[in-house]
């Protein structure tokens, strides 16, 4: 049964220090989240984004802005 | 990067509460004990530290402990990792161990009145463990 304890207890603490530095590193390692701007205004997009989500959202925003004649 | 430091720094701040708080102030009761211990034997030394616990306080301190830990465990805020469930079946394993353990101390307490010197010594050991489980469970809380 103390076997069973040390057990879990040296394992759980293990667990839960190498999620923390999972996380940690990941948080780290995070791309930065991209800013579009279009004249005065500028947007965030989300850093989850993939580059072909965010190329897409440039190609309609650029489309948006020719259309309004505003400078991207 | 700052998001990142203000992630980092409130889990270290929600580390120093939780031991602060959760272990430290836990072991109130048993603070009072020490001072009643001191003043029968007119002083203290490492002799009389299992008489702190002798009805077996330090499993009903790591079975709080532990329950502790499951409720952070299992409120997270995304999904279950796989790290989250070991941590959490670890923690539940050792209140079963505190529980079953605390009923075995209770009956030698009533027939004896104290717990002997080994079964100190395990539930020393349990507590310890029971710390060690709680600290991996609210490093790992999300």
């Amino acid at each position: 049964m103390i076997g069973l304890a040390l057990f879990c207890g040296s394992a759980g603490l293990i667990a839960g220090v190498v999620k923390f530095l999972l996380d940690f590193y990941r948080e780290r390692h995070r791309r930065p989240a991209i800013t579009v701007t279009i004249g005065d205004e500028s947007i965030d997009l989300p850093n989850s984004f993939t580059d072909t989500q965010v190329a897409q959202v440039v190609a309609l925003l650029k489309d948006i802005a020719a259309k309004r004649e505003s400078p991207i | 990067m700052a998001g990142h430091k203000k992630t980092i720094a409130e889990r270290g701040k929600r580390v120093l509460f939780w031991l602060g708080f959760s272990v430290l102030f836990s072991l109130g009761p048993l603070f009072v004990n020490f001072l009643l211990v001191r003043e029968k034997h007119h002083g203290f030394n490492r002799s009389y530290i299992p008489e702190l616990y002798e009805q077996g306080e330090l499993l009903v301190i790591a079975g709080a402990l532990c329950a502790d830990g499951m409720g952070r465990l299992l409120n997270h805020k995304s999904g279950p990792t796989f790290l989250n469930i070991f941590c959490l079946i670890c923690v539940v394993v050792l209140l079963f161990i505190s529980s079953t353990e605390y009923g075995f101390v209770a009956s030698q307490v009533r027939a004896v009145g104290h717990i002997d010197s080994f079964v100190s010594g395990d539930c020393l050991i349990l507590y310890l463990c029971a710390v060690a489980a709680g600290f991996g469970a609210v490093c790992a809380e999300d």
